[in-house]
């Protein structure tokens, strides 16, 4: 077994994991709008499928080593196992909420849970990212050890995590908020909103990517 | 396990241990951190890895101890 291919597998999983889990999310949209199927099929399909998104990303979040720049200091392993954890876990209920629940109960509650995880994470991510950014500056060994393949591998996983955070809280807004029109105007904000953020990140990645 | 407990298992040197290791780590199949003065090394497993090694262990089956190899 090579060291590329080892290293690249549960990266390449969870890219295909994640197209396919918004292909077949994508088709239940379209199966709605040319009326193969009720709107609540739909959303119920819809809520199912991302829940199974959250579950993929999840199982392979410990593996991407999202937060290995920060690993200078011990915590960042559980960091990302619990992340990990709480994904695969919130994952479940939607899937759970959403096979059984009552659409408009398992809407509401859904978004709550996935608002909530990600706060969590994000709060506990931010916390590390801190700690790790200081001790790089400090020059402690250990945080500079990127070869060409892993340098590569990190710049997909912040693509890949990025747009399964974006599919993420829009699916909690467009859940939490009844009012179609006011979900559909804040969710293409949003959109704009992460169209640049995205670009941001595209050139910082590309720029350090150049750099080295 | 540290470092020092996993070069125990091996009748091979500390640096060899190392290089192995980095090798490991680099193809990620292992991650290590450093806890205070020692390095610790895990196996780097998914969410359902982890939680199929939890159940299995929880009706008492136990990753085999490895044999010592020194003579």
């Amino acid at each position: 077994m090579s060291m590329h291919t080892a290293s690249s597998r549960p990266v390449c999983s969870a890219v295909l994991g994640f197209l396919g889990v918004t292909l077949i999310a994508m088709a239940f949209g379209l199966a709605n709008k040319i009326g193969v199927i009720d709107t609540g099929v739909a959303k119920r399909g819809i809520g199912l499928v991302i829940g199974l998104m959250i579950v993929v990303i999840g199982n392979y979040l410990p593996k991407l080593r999202a937060l290995a720049w920060a690993r200078t200091h011990a915590g960042s392993t559980a960091t990302e196992r619990m992340s990990g954890w709480m994904l695969v876990l919130t994952g479940i209920a939607w899937i759970a909420l959403f096979s059984f629940a009552p659409l408009d109960q398992a809407r509401h509650v859904s978004a709550m849970i996935g608002i909530s995880t990600l706060t969590i994470i994000a709060v506990n991510w931010a916390w590390h990212a801190r700690r790790g950014l200081l001790l790089i500056r400090k020059k402690q060994e250990g945080s500079a050890i990127s070869t060409e393949q892993t340098a590569g591998k990190r710049r997909i996983v912040g693509y890949l995590l990025f747009a399964f955070f974006y599919a993420f809280v829009t699916a909690c807004v467009k859940f939490l908020i009844d009012e179609k029109q006011v979900a559909d105007k804040l969710t293409s904000w949003m959109l704009f909103a992460f169209c640049i953020l995205y670009a941001a990140l595209f050139a910082v990645l590309e720029y350090r990517h150049a750099r080295k | 396990m540290s470092a020092g407990e996993l070069a125990d298992c091996f009748d091979v040197s500390k640096p060899t241990m190392s290089a192995h290791f980095a090798v490991l780590r680099e193809a990620g199949l292992i991650v290590s951190e450093k806890q205070g003065k020692s390095v610790v090394y895990e196996l780097q497993m998914s969410v359902l890895e982890d939680a199929l090694l939890g159940f299995t262990q929880a009706f008492g089956w136990k990753l085999q101890q490895s044999k010592h190899v020194k003579t």
